[in-house]
This record gives structure tokens, sequence and C-alpha cells, in this order.
């Protein structure tokens, strides 16, 4: 490997935090998601920044960026690519869709019809598109990053669980504390900062740092414990749906990546407790009664933690 | 983020043994105090040094180049043309890079979590190379059986300082450090140079010889057909060829002797005389000559070596071999591996094939070759002026040799004869030059001579053998006296066998035993029979069986322990010992909380707060990580150590 780890992270983190202001934790979260080769979904209220962040982050990342917007009336085919009769030469040709780039900025997937949305999950899970009997391979590395608005706000289609499943992470922005509003009010003066960003990783070194994540090492005690936390959460009797395989294989790769983002050849339980929530909290499901009684999600994974023994 | 550990000085013993070796043997072949100090410190402080540069991207290239640039302008030497093989403004800028690139290399930035060894490997490995080519002839041995080790210790220092180095160390005095490394380590490069500049003739040397030892080679040790070299090339092989039994008054054993001399070379060549079967026993033995037996052992495609004086010939393997009676020899064996023959020595009756002495080969032996300069023959003529005697004439002409030349293993021949320009000039040669000299001049002063190779025997072992080492091997003349030939030994006697290699080596001996245990056992298994066959098979299954029990016993103890989970589960040592010390100065760690997440918190425990950070760190490293418990027991001493102030607890 040319680059060291968590240079190129430092190199990432740095550039983005000249748009972001005071949002490391975030920004972290999310490299954590594309170093483990999941995906992300930023989840807050409009005008917090996420779209600004997701399409910064696109920036440093050198490679194809495709953005697309969901409104209600998208079609799969408008994700995916459809092939359309050529009259030139009278044959069909396909045309590539936007799917087909390294980073996809899904932007407001929760405006768009059910079917729309399942078009790019199948397509973030199987890294590849299956038209009209062609497989096509989606260019490596592949990252999504979605944004959307809280549940209950007008015009929206909530994700339902099966797709929230296949995000690595869940990140929420929250509003930038009261110094760093005031930084950012300066700092849009005289041009937006976005637009002097440049690329500082190549996608070749994405793959390689990917690589890199999947040799930290992983004590079998901290993979017990990992299982341990998800089994509780599916005995909990407040939760409808517990966590999936699925989201202990992610907590596994992203508990890596901490580690190595961290300068790190193994995990801790430390790594674990610090994803946790984002990356559980939107895989479980809350039954009525506790949904009535203002408890969230991550209340829930929270409440898991303090009770499951950690490894000394 | 992860607390860096406060700043600490680690060395495994393993790697402090690697630098040691490599100190040590620049230390023992320089002679020089100061640079084994300098070495010293410079093993040590790039440890301290934390890692500044970017490892990839413009600059370090930039740097290197910048350095590289300054080092070429500060050597360049002025247009001396040097004949050695190495030229020594090349050493000194190899020297001087090799400085710069140590430099560049510790002020490499690294990141957390990777080995940072690899610059102080190839430090390592400078240095011992260092110390290497600073060659000594006395330690030769030494550096032998230490190159294997020198790299047995690196790999395992190498996997020791992967899992022990996890975290940088940051600290403010290294600060000041850099300078004084960025010092030593050029001073270092100055001392590196100035070593390996100061040794340039022993590295020509020894690339001579490398390239010497490239060139094909007879492993008999002797030539079809030899050829005068620019140097002696069976210089050092101590395998042994012969061991004879008996005692022998001449130490030449001659193996084949050639009449005709041309451009460089002496023929007629082996392979292209007439050979025909050889009878079981040549002469006439004598129940008055001693008898001696010579074994001829390892590669044996080579002649069969005996004395002039020998009156018969007694051979075990007669049918393999041949001989070539026209051209008074050689007799040959084609089988190979060891064999034995023996013969008879006469002090009266020498050339035992009893062959009638045709005056067409004693012609054949006068010829003077017409490229010889005709200066070597007047010069002959000037030395035996006035002796009557052919014995006198051979006398004066071996004295007129070793006046004018001494002995040494390479000689360069100008243009035109070699053998002339040998004999006219006054440098030194080796023996072969000194044999094709004397055949030349004897036949000028017009006595037959012939020039033979062959072992010069001389080596005693402790049982009264005679040991006749590849190095023993020699070249001389025969000249036909009075009715017979004798042996005339031009070479002076600094320059024979008996003087260069005066006793075996311990390292001779050592190989000798084994290659003797070697062929005890190839005797025994020689006469195995079936009943040892089986024996020897009962033995080896029931060894295979037994251990073939053992391992699945022992994986299927460590299947269980895992399968039941208290393998990796249960707390180590330290770790017990930590939570009985929490239990004392009662402290309560919630069980859902990590023990970082804990203290990182809490501020007022009854405890050394750095210290119980660190000793976090260290831990997980260890528990989770596979690092090293060396410390941990030491920060449980300092915890434990610490007393809190009564009011506190």
């Amino acid at each position: 490997m040319t680059m060291e780890f968590n240079e190129t992270a430092g190199l990432i983190e740095k550039n983005l935090e000249t748009v972001i202001k005071g949002k490391g934790e975030s920004i972290r979260l999310i490299l954590i998601s594309l170093f483990s080769g999941g995906h992300t979904l930023l989840e807050d209220s409009p005008g917090t920044g996420k779209t600004t962040l997701a399409k910064s982050l696109a920036r440093s990342i050198g490679g194809i960026f495709h953005r697309i917007q969901f409104t209600p009336d998208l079609l799969p085919a408008d994700i995916t690519g459809s092939t359309f009769y050529n009259q030139k030469d009278g044959a069909f040709t396909f045309r590539e869709g936007p799917v087909f780039a390294n980073v996809v900025l899904a932007d407001e997937i929760n405006r768009t019809s059910p079917r729309t949305q399942s078009a790019l999950l199948e397509v973030m899970s199987e890294n590849q598109i299956t038209i009209d009997g062609d497989r096509r391979e989606l260019p490596q590395p592949f990252f999504v990053v979605a944004t959307q608005n809280p549940g209950d706000y007008h015009g929206t289609y909530p994700l339902p669980e099966a797709q929230l499943d296949r995000f690595a992470v869940k990140v929420k922005l929250g509003y930038p504390d009261f110094d760093n509003e005031v930084d950012i009010l300066y700092s849009q003066n005289d041009v937006h900062p976005f637009e002097t960003l440049g690329p500082v990783i190549s996608c070749r070194q994405i793959i390689e740092l990917q690589e890199a994540v999947r040799k930290v090492a992983f004590d079998r005690s901290v993979a017990e414990y990992l299982v341990r936390l998800v089994e509780a959460s599916r005995t909990d009797e407040r939760l409808r749906l517990g966590v999936s395989p699925r989201g202990s294989l992610t907590l596994y790769r992203t508990s890596q990546a901490r580690a190595k983002l961290l300068g790190r050849s193994f995990v801790l339980p430390d790594d674990i407790h610090s994803l946790a929530v984002p990356v559980l909290a939107h895989r479980i499901m809350l039954d009525t009664k506790a949904k009535y009684s203002g408890i969230s999600n991550e209340d829930i994974i929270k409440s898991i933690l303090d009770k499951v023994p950690v490894p000394r | 983020m992860t607390t860096p550990s406060a700043y600490r000085f680690r060395c495994p013993l393993i790697f402090a043994v690697t630098g040691l070796l490599a100190i040590g043997m620049i230390w023992i072949n320089s002679g020089r105090t100061i640079i084994g100090l300098l070495l010293a410190v410079t093993f040590i402080l790039p440890y301290m040094v934390r890692y500044r540069l970017p490892a990839s991207g413009a600059i370090i290239w930039a740097l290197r180049f910048i350095v590289y640039l300054l080092i070429f302008q500060l050597t360049k030497v002025s247009g001396n043309v040097y004949t050695d093989l190495i030229d020594p403004s090349t050493i000194v800028v190899v020297g001087y890079l090799a400085a710069g690139e140590m430099v560049l290399q510790c002020w490499r930035s690294r990141p957390t979590g990777k080995p940072p060894g690899l610059s102080l490997i190839l430090f390592a490995g400078v240095a011992y190379v260092g110390g290497c080519f600073n060659y000594d002839s006395s330690l030769d041995l030494l550096v032998f059986w230490l190159t294997p080790a020198f790299f047995l210790l690196l790999s395992l220092s190498w996997r020791r300082i992967e899992a022990q180095t996890l975290y940088d160390p940051l600290s403010r005095w290294a600060k000041g450090v850099y300078i004084v490394t960025l010092a030593v380590i050029a001073l270092l490069g100055f001392g590196l140079n100035y070593l390996i500049s100061d040794n340039r003739t022993l590295f020509t040397s020894i690339a001579q010889g490398l390239l010497n030892s490239q060139t094909p080679r007879d492993t008999s040790g002797m030539d079809e057909q030899p050829e005068l070299g620019s140097t002696f090339g069976l210089q050092g092989s101590s395998e042994r060829v012969l061991l004879v039994r008996g005692s022998l008054p001449d130490p030449h054993l001659r193996g084949a002797s050639f009449d005709y001399y041309k451009s460089r070379t002496w023929g007629p060549m082996t392979n292209y005389r007439t050979f025909i079967p050889c009878p079981a026993v040549l002469g006439v033995p004598s129940t008055l000559d001693t008898v001696v037996h010579i074994l001829k052992l390892g590669y044996a495609s080579g002649f069969i070596y005996y004395p002039l004086d020998a009156a018969s010939l007694d051979l075990d393997q007669q049918e393999n071999l041949q001989w070539s009676p026209n051209n008074a020899g050689p007799i040959r064996s084609n089988s190979l591996g060891r064999s034995s023959y023996s013969f008879t020595e006469s002090s009266t009756n020498g050339d035992f094939t009893d062959r009638p002495i045709v005056s067409s080969a004693l012609a054949r032996d006068l010829v003077v070759p017409s490229q010889i300069d005709p200066a070597v023959i007047t010069l002959t003529r000037k030395i035996t002026r006035g002796k009557s005697t052919a014995l006198a004439k051979i006398q004066a002409i071996c004295a007129d040799l070793d006046s004018k030349h001494g002995y040494s293993l390479t000689y360069t021949a100008g243009n035109g004869d070699p053998v002339s320009g040998f004999i006219l000039g006054d440098k030194p040669a080796h023996c072969e030059y000194f044999a094709s000299a004397a055949v030349i001049m004897l036949r000028c002063a017009d006595i037959p001579a012939r020039y033979v190779i062959g072992y010069y025997a001389h080596e005693q072992d402790d049982d009264g053998n005679i040991v006749v080492r590849q190095r023993d091997a020699h070249a001389w003349a025969e000249a036909f006296v009075q009715g017979g030939w004798i042996t005339v030994d031009a070479t002076p006697a600094g320059g024979r066998p008996d003087k260069l290699y005066s006793a075996p080596t311990r390292w001779d001996e050592f190989v000798d035993d084994i290659e003797d245990r070697i062929q005890l056992l190839q005797d025994e298994a020689s006469e195995i029979g079936p009943g040892k066959i089986f024996a020897g098979a009962v033995f080896l299954i029931g060894i295979y069986l037994l251990a073939r029990i053992l391992i699945k016993e022992l994986a299927g103890r460590g299947a269980r322990a895992k399968a039941s989970g208290k393998a990796r589960q249960s707390v180590p040592d330290c770790g017990q010992r930590f939570i009985k010390l929490l239990e004392k100065r009662r402290i309560d760690i919630p069980p859902g909380k990590t023990w970082q997440e804990f203290f990182e918190d809490s501020r007022d425990v009854p405890l050394k707060r750095d210290t119980v950070l660190k000793f976090v760190v260290e831990y997980n490293a260890y528990r989770f990580g596979g690092g090293n418990m060396e410390e941990l027991n030491e920060l449980l001493d300092e915890l434990e150590r610490y007393e809190p102030m009564k009011a506190n607890v």
C-alpha cells in the first residue's frame, strides 16, 4: 500500500471540514462506512448540510460522481439506465443510468416511490445490474450516500426496514453549534468553499484501503461480545424486530474500519460501543407500546450496551 | 481517539542482539573504537525519533533528489583512472547515498499501527554488510556462520516489532534528538564510506575470487589440456582427492605429461591420445620395493597418480582403466566414485612400464617451439655455459628462475608468447609458468623435457596417511638425464603447496570428519540386508504412528478448549490482578462500560490517572491485539505502589 491509512483518512477529513464545520464525528462515520465497503444514509431536517456533505465527499474522491435527485415521478429505469432504439444504426443501444458511478448521491431518497427506491437498493447490495438479460458490473468502489428527511415530513415514502438494513450506517448531522454557525456565515461570504474542493484520494487507493480493513484482527471474545449484543436486541421485549445477521456482519466490518482509522491493527470493545448506535439503531423496530412511550431506537441500543457485560 | 501511550523506549531483545552483532562485526574488523561507539548510538537513536515526513508524495522525492545531488557534488572525484575492479569514487558515492537514505528513512512520517522497523532493519543490514565487507581472512569463518544467524534474527525481530509497536511514541524531548540523530547518521555515512574505501583492495580481490569461482573447471583438478592462465585457479579448495598409505620419498604424484607447446597450451590433449585397455599389473613388482596404497576419493574421472620412481602399479579395477603408452601415460579411469590402487616404489628402477625409450619420442621432447623468443635460447646458453653435466645445467636453470621470479597466484601476461615473456622478465608467477619455463629452457639446453601435472603430496594426517587435497595441484617438469626421467620442480620453495597450505584448518578437519562419517554410513548402507531393512521400516512406521497420535491428541485438546470458549474467554493474569486492585480500591465499573471509557470519563479515581490510562491501552493491545505483556506487570506494580490520600478513600 503506497499510502498509509489514517493519513489518507485524515486528508479526506481535513478536506471535508473546510466545507462542513464542526461535524468531525459524522464525517468519520461516513469514512468508516466507505472503508468498510458499506453505504451511508444521512438523515436530518432540511438545511443542515446533508447534500453539501455528500457532494463534498464525492468531490474528495477522484472518480465518477453522479447525483440523483429523487422525486415522486422518478422511475427505476431513470436510475439504472435503459435500452433505446438507435435509428441511425438500427439497433438497440444501452444507455447507462446515473448509478454507473463510483460515488452516487441519492438525494432525498424518501421522496420517491418504493418501486424506484428498491431499484437502487437492489443495486447497492448486488453491485451489479441485470437489464434485458444482460449483466452489467458497476464500477469499483461503489459507494452510495443517500439523504433523507425524517419520516414524518410531508410528501415522503419512508424506506421499509428491509431496505434500511442495506445501509451500513445512518448518520444524523444535527445543527451546528453557535461558534461554528457564525463561522459558516463568514465562510460563505465570497464563494462557497465547496467550489474550491478537489479530489485527495483515488478509487484505486480506496480499494486498497478497503482490503487493508479486512486484515484488522478481531479477537474471538470481542466477536462473541458483538453477537451477544445482537442477540440481546432479538430478545428485547420492547422490539418488534431485532438486528439481522447482516447487521452483525456490518458491525463487524465497520469496527475493523474504525480500528484501522484510529491506527490500530485490532478491534476493541470500544469500537463496537461507539459504532453500535449508528450501525444498529436503524435496523430495529420498536413495538407500538414502546413507540408511544417516547423511547427512541438509539435509547434501546444504548440500554442494551449497558446491560451486556464487556469482555475484559 | 485512542490516547497514545506516553513515550517509552522499547527495544526488543532480539533486535538488540541483531544490532550488537552488526556493531560487533564492524568493531572487530575496524579496530577503531570510535566507529563502534558511533554505530551503537545510531542504532538506538532512530528508535526514539518520531517520523516526520509523509510516507509518500512529492516532498520525499524532492528531498531525496536534493540530498543525492549534494552528495554527488560533494564527492566529485577528479578524473583519476583506477585499474581496480571497483572504482573508489563509486564506493564514496555509495557510502554517502546509504547515509542519505538512512536520514530520510528516519524522518519519514509513520502513522500508528504500522510496523516501524523497516528503516531500522535496513540500517542493521547496511551496518552488517559494512562489517562483512571489511573482510579479514582470519574472520571469514565467523562471517560464514553469522550470515544465516543474522537473517534468522532479522526475521524474528521483524515479527516482534510488528506486534509490539502498536502505538507511535510521542515525546517532547525526542524533538531535540532529531538534530543529534541527523548529525550522527551523517557521521556514520562518513565512517562507513571510510571503512569501505579503505579496504578497496580487499574488495577487488574478493570480487576477483568470485569471478574466478564462476569459470567452469574440471572438478578432478586436472585439465585435459593445461593452459597458462592469469591465475592458478585451484587455490583454496580443500576437498580431499587422494589418501596415500605409505611413504613417498618424492612428493610429486604425476598424473599426465605433455610434450607439445603451442600458444600458451600444452598438448597433446588427453582426449586425442590413443588409449588401450590397461593390464592389471604394470611393471615388475619386486619383493624389495615398498608398497604404497592410494585411495582415490570423490569424483574420480581423472588420472591415476603415481610417483616417477614407481616400479610397478597394481590396479584393482582393471576393467575400467585404460592407458596411453605412446605418451608416457596417462592411465585414466572411467569409473566414478572411490577406487583404490597400489604401486611399489624403487629407488633404483624407475619407470615401471619398462618401455624402451624410443629416440623419436625423445626427439619430440627436444623441440623448442617456433614461437619462443630467440632471446630465450641465447639466455639459456649464457646460463648453462661452462656446465658440463646435464644435472649442473638443470641446477643452473632452476637457480636462474628462482633468482629472478617470486611466487604469485596471479600473473598478467603481456603481448607475445607468455612463457618467453615470463623467462625474459622478472615478474612473479605461479607453478604453471615455472614448469613451462623450465621445460622450454631445458630443451634449449638440449635436455629432453616434458611438462607434468599432478599433485604435490605433503600433508600428514594423524593416522600417518598422506592427505592430498585439490589445492595441492601442481605442475612441474621432467627431464631425461642419463637414460632415465627425473623430476625438475622449478617453482620456488615458497610457492609449493606445502608452504602455501602448511596445515589443514580446523574447518578442513571438520569437513573431512563429516565426509568420513558419511562414507562410513554409505559403506554400512551397502551391506544392509533384508532384515535390517525390515527393522528400519518397522521403526519408521512406529515413529510415524506415534507422531500422528500425538498430533491428533493435541489438536483435539485445542479444539475442545475452543468449543467451550474457555481458551479465548479467560481474562489473563494481569487482567485478574487489575480487577483485584479495582476491588481493593473500591472502584466499581459498570459491566457495560469498557475500562477505557470509564477511566477517560471519571477523573477522581484513587489511581494514578496517567498510569491507569496507559495500562488500559497496553492491556487492550495485549488482550485483543496479541501485543506483548512485558510492561503490563511493571505498570501494575506502579499502580499498586501509588497510595491515594487517605481523605480520598
